[in-house]
C-alpha cells in the first residue's frame, strides 16, 4: 500500500465527516434475524409497543459504523491490530428510513515505548442521523503503521 | 428472567458459533470489505471480524433468553417486559477467529444496582467468548436494563 495512510495522517484534533447509509427495514429484520432476534427489532407489530416502531439492533449499527469506516479510510490504513473498543453507546434508536453519516473525532495519539513504527491512535466516531441526532457514539483503539519507519525494520 | 434472579458471580453458557468461511465472507460483503480483499489475496485462512464474533454472541445470549422465556411462558408465569442495553465496553480480542473455529461463548453477571425506575434493574455482565482450544478470542462489559419481579408475584 504505497498510498496507505499512516499514523501521521491522523493529527489529535482532527474532525471527518463521511459515510451515507440509508437504513430500511428490510435490512433490520434481516440483521436481527441473525444475530439479535428480539421482537423490537424483528416485529413492526410487537416493535409499535415496545419502541413505537421497530428499531435497528445496536450490533447492526455498529456494523453500519464499520462499513462507513472502512469505505472512507480503514481499507487504505495501514493498521497493526485493531486494539479494542474503549466504549460503545447507543444513545438514540436507527429506525426504518434514517439515514446515517459517521463524524470522526481523532482524541488522542501515543508512540508505544520501546516499539518503533508502531503507534495508537483513539478515535471517538459519532453516527449521526439526518436530523443530525447522535444515535451511537464508539470510542476504538487502532495500532498504526508510522510513515517514518520503515516497514520490516 | 428477573433482576431478582441475577446473582453476583454466576456464569452462564449461551452456546457456540462455528465460523465457516462462508459465514466470515457473508459478514465481510455486507460490512467489512477488508475480508473480501483477503480472500481474493488468499493464502492465509480468513479472520472474521472483530464486531462479527460479538454480534454472533449476541445471538447465542437471545436464543438462551428465548428458550427461558419459552420455559417460564408454558409455566404459567408472567414474563418479564424486554429491556435495552445502552452499549457496552472494553471489548478486545486477544485472538483472531479464523475460518473453521468454534467459539463458546458465557456471561458472568459482576454487579446488580436498582434505578430510580421502580421497573428496571441494571445487571452489569462480563461477556467472554473462548476457541475450540480454551483460547479466549473476545471480551467486553456490558450493562443491562432488566425488568424488576412485580411485588405481587
Amino acid at each position: 500500500m504505497p498510498d496507505a495512510l499512516h499514523f501521521e495522517d491522523f493529527p489529535p484534533g482532527e474532525v471527518a465527516e463521511y459515510g451515507e447509509i440509508d437504513v430500511s427495514a428490510d435490512e433490520i429484520i434481516a440483521f436481527a434475524r441473525e444475530f439479535d432476534p428480539q421482537p423490537f427489532h424483528t416485529d413492526e407489530e410487537a416493535a409499535r409497543a415496545a419502541t413505537g416502531g421497530l428499531i435497528a439492533s445496536g450490533w447492526h449499527t455498529c456494523a453500519l459504523l464499520l462499513r462507513m469506516n472502512c469505505d472512507a479510510f480503514l481499507v487504505r490504513t495501514a493498521i497493526l491490530d485493531e486494539a479494542g473498543v474503549e466504549e460503545v453507546r447507543w444513545q438514540r434508536p436507527v429506525r426504518p428510513g434514517d439515514r446515517l453519516h459517521v463524524r470522526r473525532h481523532t482524541l488522542a495519539k501515543r508512540a508505544r515505548e520501546g516499539r518503533l513504527g508502531e503507534d495508537e491512535v483513539e478515535f471517538l466516531y459519532e453516527v449521526v442521523n439526518q436530523d443530525g441526532e447522535v444515535a451511537m457514539t464508539q470510542r476504538s483503539l487502532l495500532k498504526l503503521k508510522q510513515r517514518s519507519q520503515p516497514v520490516g525494520k | 428472567m428477573f433482576y431478582e434472579d441475577f446473582r453476583v458471580g454466576q456464569s452462564a453458557a449461551l452456546g457456540e458459533a462455528t465460523f465457516s468461511r462462508e459465514v466470515i465472507l457473508a459478514y465481510g460483503r455486507r460490512f467489512d470489505p477488508r475480508i473480501i480483499a483477503q480472500a481474493v489475496e488468499g493464502g492465509a485462512p480468513l479472520v472474521a471480524s472483530g464486531l462479527h464474533v460479538a454480534a454472533a454472541g449476541m445471538r447465542r445470549l437471545v436464543d438462551m433468553l428465548s428458550s427461558l422465556r419459552a420455559a417460564m411462558a408454558e409455566r404459567g408465569e408472567i414474563l418479564p417486559e424486554l429491556g435495552v442495553s445502552p452499549g457496552f465496553e472494553g471489548m478486545r480480542w486477544p485472538r483472531p477467529v479464523q475460518e473453521g473455529d468454534i467459539v463458546s461463548y458465557s456471561m458472568e453477571t459482576v454487579s446488580k444496582r436498582e434505578t430510580s425506575k421502580p421497573k428496571w434493574g441494571l445487571i452489569g455482565n462480563h461477556f467472554r467468548g473462548v476457541n475450540q482450544r480454551g483460547e479466549e478470542v473476545l471480551f467486553f462489559s456490558s450493562v443491562v436494563l432488566v425488568a424488576r419481579r412485580p411485588k405481587d408475584l
